[in-house]
C-alpha cells in the first residue's frame, strides 16, 4: 500500500508558524484536510509536492522517488493550485501533451488519456481552446484533466471548487470518485463541505490551531 | 527530447508573444546594441587602419632607411657640416648628403620644384639612388608626370637652369612630399650661398647592417657634436610607434568592451528581469511541473543573444555602408579604405566584441537566474 508520510514537520512564514511538529500518513484514497483559511492546509500539499521546504521534519513520498523531487513532479506528481493552472498560450491539448511528454508518457497513450479526461469533464469541444477563453469552472476541470493525464500516485488539489458553482463541482466530484488512478493517494485542501462526502478520511486543521487563534477565527 | 521540443515551442512563443505585444521594449534594446557595436566597431576600425597606414609608410619608405635633418649652420656656429660628420656611412649603404634651399623653383607650367644642392660627395649616392651609372645632366628634375629626358627650363630667383627630367626614386617621397625636386651641383649653387639651407642626409643601409644602432651612434655623435636642432625619419621608430598603436588598441578595446558590456547588462538585464515578473506565473507553474530551471533560463539566454546577434549583424553591416564616408572625413588614405583587402567587420575580425555580448547576455540574466531559485510555493497560490 502506498502512503505519504509526514514525520515531525514544521513550517513557518517569517517568524509565525503555520504548523509545528505535524505528523501524518495519508494512504490511499481521498483524504481531505479542512480548516480556516491560513491554517496551513495548502502550505501542507506545498511540502508534500516540494513546491516549499520544511523547516523540520520529513516527507516521504511514495517509491521509486521516496522524497519530493523533481523527478517526483514530473512523473508521479499530480497537483491543481486554486487559480493560474495553465499555461496561457497553449491550448488545453497542449498543457495536456506538454505535462504529459515531462511525465515520459508515449504520444499514443497521451491522446487515450486526454481523450477521455476531456469527455468525462465535458471539454471535449473546447480542447483546441485556450485558458484564456474559459470560464473559471472550464478551467479548473481542465486543470484537473492535466493533473490526471499522467496517472499520478500522488494527486493533489488545492481548493480545487473554489468559487465554482454546484454543477462543476459535481462534475470534478464524479471524476474523484471514479477516475482516479489505482493506489493514488489523493489529498484535497479545501473548506468546501461539499467534498466532505468523497473523502475516505477528514483531517481538520482547525482542531490543530492554537485556542485564541482558534476563536479569532470562528468570531 | 519530445517534452524539450514542446517546451521549446512554448517558450519560443512565449518570446514572440512579448514582441509582437511591446515591439517598444525589442526595439529598444536592438537600438542601443547596434549603437553600441558600431562605436565599438569604428573604434577598431579606426585603429586598424591607423596601423595599416604605419604598415604602409613603413613598408614603402623601406626598413633600412633613415633622413637626417638638420637646420643649416649659422654664421657663429663653428660646428662641422653633417656630410662631413657622417662621411662615414658611405661604407655602409647609399649614403647622399644634400642641402634643400627654403626656397623654391619655377617650372615652366608654373608649377613649383623643391631645390636641393648636392656635392662631390653625394654624386655616388645620388647615382645609386637613381639607379644609374652617371647622371648625364648636373642639374635634373626629378618630377611626375614629365617625358623623362626631356630638357626643362627652371628659374630660382632670377637665375634659370636647364634641367633635364628624371624619373624620381620612391624614397624621395619622403623629402619632397612628391612634389617635384631640382637637384643642382654645389658648384653651380655659388649664388645661393647667402640663402638658408635645411642639412639633410638620406641613408640607405645595407642589408646586413644593424640600421637602430647606427641611428643611436648618429644621435649620439649630434648631440656631442653641438647638432641642438635635428630630426630623424626611420622606419625603426615607425616600428615602435606600430607597436604602441597596438598596445593602445588593446587597452581601448578592454575599456571599449566593458562599457559596451556593462550598459547591456543593464539595459538587457532590466528589460528581462521586469518581463520575468510578468512572467513569473506560467514560469513558476513549468516549475512546478518539475521542470529544471536551466531549462526556463535558457529562454531568456536565446532571447538575449538573438537580440545581440541581431545588433551586431546589423551594425556590421551599416558600418560597412559607412565605412568610407566615415573614414575619409578622418582623413585615412582611400586606398586603405577598399573593404575588398581588408574588412573589419567580418565576424572573424570581431571575435573580442562577440565574447563581450556573450559575456553580457549571461550576466543579463544572472538577476533571473537567483530570481528562479525562488519556490514554487511562494509564487503559486
Amino acid at each position: 500500500m502506498e502512503i505519504i508520510e509526514c514525520s515531525d514537520l514544521s513550517f513557518r512564514y517569517g517568524k509565525e508558524f503555520v504548523f509545528d511538529s505535524f505528523s501524518h500518513s495519508f494512504s490511499s484514497g481521498i483524504s481531505l484536510v479542512k480548516g480556516y483559511s491560513g491554517c496551513g492546509k495548502s502550505t501542507l500539499l506545498k511540502l508534500i509536492a516540494g513546491y516549499l521546504h520544511q523547516q523540520k521534519g520529513c516527507i516521504k513520498v511514495p517509491a521509486p522517488w521516496h522524497k519530493p523531487s523533481k523527478k517526483f513532479q514530473r512523473e508521479g506528481l499530480g497537483f491543481v493550485f486554486q487559480q493560474l493552472n495553465l499555461l496561457p498560450l497553449a491550448n488545453l491539448v497542449g498543457n495536456l501533451n506538454l505535462v504529459a511528454s515531462l511525465a515520459g508518457i508515449s504520444r499514443r497513450q497521451t491522446k487515450e488519456r486526454s481523450d477521455l479526461l476531456f469527455e468525462k469533464l465535458g471539454l471535449t469541444e473546447l480542447r483546441k481552446k485556450k485558458p484564456g477563453s474559459l470560464s473559471g469552472g472550464q478551467q479548473q476541470r481542465a486543470a484537473i484533466a492535466r493533473a490526471l493525464v499522467k496517472k499520478p500516485k500522488v494527486l493533489l488539489l488545492d481548493e480545487p471548487t473554489s468559487g465554482l458553482d454546484d454543477d462543476n463541482t459535481k462534475v470534478i466530484k464524479q471524476l474523484l470518485e471514479t477516475s482516479l488512478p489505482k493506489n493514488c493517494i489523493c489529498i484535497l485542501s479545501s473548506h468546501d463541505h461539499r467534498l466532505e462526502e468523497i473523502a475516505d478520511e477528514i483531517i481538520d486543521f482547525n482542531l490543530r490551531l492554537p485556542v485564541e487563534r482558534h476563536l479569532k477565527e470562528v468570531v | 527530447m519530445r517534452s524539450l521540443i514542446l517546451i521549446f515551442v512554448y517558450l519560443s512563443k512565449d518570446i514572440l508573444k512579448r514582441w509582437f505585444e511591446t515591439p517598444g521594449a525589442v526595439l529598444a534594446r536592438i537600438l542601443i546594441a547596434i549603437s553600441l557595436c558600431l562605436l565599438f566597431l569604428f573604434m577598431q576600425a579606426s585603429f586598424v587602419l591607423t596601423e595599416k597606414a604605419v604598415e604602409k609608410k613603413i613598408e614603402s619608405f623601406g626598413l633600412n632607411t633613415m633622413i637626417l635633418r638638420s637646420s643649416g649652420q649659422s654664421k657663429t656656429e663653428v660646428r662641422p657640416s653633417l656630410d662631413q660628420l657622417l662621411s662615414s656611412l658611405t661604407k655602409l649603404g647609399t649614403y647622399f648628403p644634400f642641402s634643400s634651399l627654403y626656397l623654391n623653383a619655377e617650372l615652366s607650367g608654373g608649377k613649383r620644384a623643391k631645390v636641393l644642392i648636392y656635392n662631390d660627395h653625394s654624386i655616388s649616392g645620388l647615382n645609386s639612388l637613381m639607379g644609374l651609372d652617371q647622371m648625364s645632366e648636373p642639374v635634373f628634375l626629378a618630377a611626375y608626370g614629365y617625358p623623362e629626358a626631356m630638357m626643362e627650363r627652371v628659374k630660382v630667383l632670377n637665375f634659370f637652369f636647364d634641367a633635364e627630367v628624371v624619373k624620381p626614386p620612391s624614397v624621395l617621397r619622403y623629402i619632397s612630399m612628391n612634389d617635384p625636386v631640382l637637384f643642382i651641383p654645389q658648384s653651380m649653387a655659388k649664388s645661393f650661398e647667402s640663402f638658408s639651407i635645411q642639412e639633410s642626409v638620406l641613408f640607405l643601409s645595407d642589408d646586413s647592417v644593424d640600421l637602430e644602432k647606427i641611428i643611436e651612434t648618429t644621435e649620439a655623435l649630434l648631440k656631442k657634436e653641438g647638432f641642438d636642432r635635428y630630426e630623424i625619419s626611420s622606419p625603426i621608430k615607425w616600428v615602435g610607434e606600430l607597436d604602441g598603436i597596438k598596445d593602445i588598441r588593446m587597452k581601448a578595446q578592454a575599456i571599449g568592451g566593458g562599457f559596451v558590456g556593462l550598459l547591456i547588462v543593464l539595459i538587457f538585464g532590466s528589460i528581462a528581469v521586469f518581463e520575468y515578473r510578468q512572467n513569473i506565473f506560467a514560469t513558476a507553474l513549468f516549475k512546478s511541473f518539475g521542470l529544471h530551471s536551466n531549462h526556463l533560463i535558457i529562454r531568456y539566454l536565446l532571447e538575449g543573444l538573438i537580440l545581440l546577434m541581431v545588433s551586431f549583424f546589423c551594425a556590421c553591416q551599416l558600418a560597412q555602408l559607412f565605412h568610407s564616408l566615415v573614414f575619409k572625413k578622418a582623413g585615412f588614405d582611400s586606398s586603405l579604405l577598399k573593404l575588398d583587402s581588408y574588412n573589419p567587420y567580418f565576424f572573424s575580425e570581431n571575435s573580442y566584441l562577440l565574447s563581450v555580448l556573450g559575456i553580457a547576455t549571461v550576466v543579463a540574466i544572472l538577476p533571473i537566474c537567483i530570481a528562479l531559485r525562488k519556490s514554487v510555493g511562494k509564487v503559486l497560490g
